[in-house]
C-alpha cells in the first residue's frame, strides 16, 4: 500500500493542506500523493497527506440552554443555564458553555486550568525529579570528588522530599530514585569515614 | 488506560523530542536543550489531525559535507606521525567522522514533518528523516482515517 493511498476520496480538493514551510495553501488535487509537490508560494518540494477532518467545518460554539423549570439541574458556574453533563473530575454540573471535552471526557474550566496528578491527559509538562536526584548523585563524582560533599546530601534530601512525585509520562520506575538514594548515602558514609579518620589521625 | 503509550512507528527512540502513540491521540514529548529535567507534552487527537506535511530539508546534506570535510582534513595526520601510538590515536577522529558520515548517508534525507490541526501547525522533532515520516504515515494514517470516519460514540449529555 502506498503512503498516500489510505487517504480516502473524502478528503476533497477543498480540504487542502498548507505548506509546512510558508503555510501557503497547497493545491488540493496535488495532495495525498507519494511524490513530492512544489509549494506554489515558496517552491519547496513536499508531500502532503490530507485527512477528512480538513473538510470538516468548524464546530459552532454552544451557549447553553436556559433553565426553564425548578426541577432541572442548573450549571454550577451559570445558575440560570441548564446542566447537561457533570465534570468527570469534580462532579460539578456543567452547562454546554462550561463543558470542555478532552478526548472522551468532560471537564469544567477550573479543573482544566489546574490539572491534578491523576488527570494524566491534561498535564502539559512534568519535572523529572528522579533524573535530578540521580544527576546530583552522579555528576559531582564525575566532576571531582569534592563537589559530592554538597551533591550527595542534596540528592538524598531531594529523594526524600520528592519520593512520591511521578516519573516521566513515558514510563519509568523508582529505580533512578533508589539508585540516587543509595549512591548519596554511600557517598555521605565515605565522607564521614574520611573526616573521622582524619580527625583521629 | 490513559497513560498506555507506545513509541509511534518511525519516530526516534532517543533524543530531546519523541513521539508516542496513545489510544486515541499522539503525544509529542520535548525537553528543552538547556534543562533536560523537564518534559513538555503536546497531544494531537486523531480526530483533530487535518493534514500531515513532510518537506525535505538540507540539514542532512550539510552535515554530510561537514563530516566529509572534517574526515578528509584529519585523514593525513596519522600518516605523518612517527610514533606508532600517535598514529593509533590520530586515526580515531577521522574514523569517527567517516562513521558519522556513513550513518548520515544510510539514514537518508532529512525532513521537517508538520502536523496540522484546526488551531496549530506543529513541527514534529521526532520525525527528522523522510523514511521515518513515511513509515509513520503508513502506520498512523489508517488509524487517523478510521478514527475520523468512525468516531467513537462520545458519552452523550446526561441529565444530572
Amino acid at each position: 500500500m502506498s503512503a498516500g493511498s489510505y487517504v480516502s476520496a473524502q478528503a476533497t480538493a477543498s480540504a487542502a493542506a498548507r505548506c509546512g514551510k510558508c503555510y501557503a495553501l497547497l493545491p488540493g488535487d496535488l495532495c495525498n500523493r507519494d511524490e513530492p509537490i512544489p509549494c506554489p508560494s515558496c517552491g519547496t518540494l513536499q508531500m502532503a497527506w490530507v485527512f477528512p477532518a480538513a473538510a470538516r467545518p468548524h464546530e459552532a460554539g454552544r451557549s447553553g440552554r436556559t433553565l426553564l423549570s425548578d426541577d432541572q439541574a442548573g450549571c454550577f458556574y451559570h445558575p440560570n443555564k441548564q446542566a447537561s453533563v457533570p465534570c468527570d473530575r469534580c462532579g460539578r454540573f456543567l452547562c454546554d458553555l462550561c463543558d470542555v471535552r478532552v478526548g472522551q471526557r468532560h471537564y469544567c474550566p477550573q479543573c482544566l486550568d489546574q490539572p491534578k496528578e491523576g488527570m494524566v491527559n491534561l498535564q502539559n509538562s512534568r519535572v523529572l525529579y528522579d533524573k535530578i536526584c540521580l544527576s546530583l548523585a552522579v555528576v559531582p563524582l564525575v566532576l571531582g570528588l569534592f563537589p559530592s560533599l554538597l551533591g550527595a546530601p542534596a540528592a538524598v534530601v531531594m529523594c526524600f522530599i520528592f519520593w512520591r512525585r511521578p516519573p516521566s509520562l513515558l514510563g519509568g520506575s523508582g529505580l533512578r530514585r533508589l539508585l540516587a538514594l543509595i549512591l548519596g548515602v554511600v557517598q555521605i558514609f565515605c565522607w564521614t569515614w574520611f573526616f573521622y579518620s582524619k580527625a583521629g589521625a | 488506560m490513559d497513560n498506555a503509550y507506545t513509541r509511534a512507528p518511525g519516530s526516534a527512540r532517543i533524543g530531546r523530542s519523541r513521539l508516542l502513540r496513545g489510544s486515541d491521540h499522539l503525544l509529542s514529548v520535548t525537553c528543552p536543550w538547556y534543562w533536560p529535567f523537564v518534559e513538555n507534552y503536546r497531544r494531537f487527537f486523531f480526530r483533530d489531525i487535518r493534514a500531515v506535511t513532510v518537506h525535505q530539508t538540507s540539514t542532512g546534506t550539510r552535515c554530510s559535507v561537514v563530516f566529509a570535510i572534517l574526515a578528509l582534513a584529519l585523514l593525513p595526520w596519522p600518516f605523518v606521525a612517527d610514533d606508532r601510538w600517535a598514529r593509533l590515536i590520530l586515526v580515531v577522529p577521522p574514523a569517527l567522522f567517516m562513521l558519522a558520515l556513513a550513518f548520515n548517508i544510510a539514514a537518508g534525507p532529512t525532513c521537517c514533518c508538520t502536523i496540522h490541526t484546526a488551531v496549530q501547525f506543529w513541527q514534529v522533532g521526532a520525525l527528522t528523516r523522510v523514511r521515518q515520516a513515511r513509515k509513520f504515515l503508513r502506520a498512523m494514517g489508517p488509524l487517523i482515517l478510521r478514527e475520523q470516519q468512525n468516531p467513537p460514540a462520545a458519552p452523550g449529555p446526561t441529565t444530572p
